[in-house]
């Protein structure tokens, strides 16, 4: 009799029952669940960590220098295995064709005589000039000058008695 | 707990602010740490995002202006110092961020630093499928406690979006939960 006075006198929107009880047991649901997440942490760790901070905070500049170097050198790394890779792929696609001396850039021969690719001495050098051209370099009075053969031997002849003749 | 102008002002002085970045430190770790777990989810990397974010509290220290709150200024450095950890994560792995965060969700189980039961693991893939700002907002106010207000300066938002990006990561979060459930 109650229920049917309170029907008559008030108003309450369309499914308010049904809805009520779906938002109580929504808001009851997630306030049920703990609030401890169930993250942990190693035993101690908040003794220890303060060290550890204060010691980041102290070689802050050291640390970056390492990580500068680190990231040079994985490029580094990085960089020579492309070029083994290009360098393998290269003969691979090529082994039939082994290409003939006019065909390399004399750089590339330099720099692989440079790096110590090839052992040749002084001797087997001469060899590969005919008199002619040794001659030819001598008397070419252009080719080298006076200032720079000075410069050179100060710098790489110990005994300077032969500048002074 | 010492006041915070005055530790602001020993650790902007030049000698002598080791110790007063001691006191910061071991005042503040922990609730930063907490803040930042949640977040990359790991505990060795919340340890060294942890560590960055004090590093770069004392060098750029001198840049605090006292315009908010030094704990709340802290908060804004640990998130950003979290979101680029997972960012580059990201990047390294070419996956998206939210990727990145359901991998390491779908890891949890087995993760020794973690210890929660079915509910928990299912509350944090529901927290995972919220967008970032949700995921921040629900965090700081369902695990920390933090004010509306303090969230508010914390995250540059107005408490009337906060509410409502609480109210909405909730339901979302509730109804991944009875969809999903396991338990």
């Amino acid at each position: 009799m109650k229920d049917k006075k309170h029907k008559e006198d008030f108003v309450i929107p369309n499914d308010y029952f049904q809805e009520f009880e779906n938002r109580l047991f929504n808001k009851m649901n997630i306030e049920l669940l703990t609030k401890d997440s169930g993250f942990k942490v190693p035993e101690g760790y908040f003794n220890e960590v303060d060290e550890k901070i204060i010691h980041q905070v102290k070689k802050p500049i050291n640390k970056t220098k390492i990580i500068s170097i680190v990231s040079r050198k994985t490029i580094l790394y990085a960089a020579t295995i492309a070029a083994v890779v290009v360098l393998i792929f290269s003969i691979v696609n090529n082994k039939n064709e082994i290409p003939t001396f006019d065909e390399v850039e004399f750089s590339s021969i330099k720099s692989y005589i440079e790096e110590g690719n090839i052992e040749i001495d002084n001797s087997d050098l001469s060899l590969l000039f005919t008199e002619e051209d040794l001659s030819t370099m001598i008397l070419e009075e252009n080719y080298i000058s006076e200032k720079i053969l000075n410069e050179y031997l100060l710098e790489n002849i110990n005994d300077t008695s032969i500048l002074i003749e | 707990m010492i006041e915070e102008k005055q530790l602001v002002s020993a650790l902007q002085s030049n000698d002598d602010n080791e110790k007063a970045f001691r006191i910061l430190v071991s005042q503040y770790k922990e609730r930063l740490y907490w803040h930042i777990r949640k977040i990359v989810i790991k505990h060795e990397d919340a340890d060294d995002v942890l560590q960055n974010t004090f590093i770069k509290v004392f060098k750029n220290i001198h840049r605090f202006k006292g315009d908010s709150k030094l704990f709340t200024w802290m908060y804004r450095i640990a998130t950003n110092e979290s979101l680029t950890f997972l960012n580059k994560n990201a990047k390294r792995n070419n996956i998206t961020i939210e990727e990145v965060k359901g991998q390491l969700i779908l890891n949890l189980e087995s993760d020794i630093y973690f210890e929660g039961d079915a509910i928990q693991i299912q509350l944090q893939k529901a927290i995972a499928t919220l967008p970032h700002k949700q995921q921040l907002v629900f965090n700081m106010k369902y695990f920390e406690n933090h004010t509306y207000e303090n969230l508010s300066e914390i995250l540059d938002t107005s408490v009337g979006g906060l509410k409502s990006n609480y109210h909405i990561a909730v339901k979302k979060i509730t109804d991944f939960i009875k969809t999903n459930e396991t338990f």
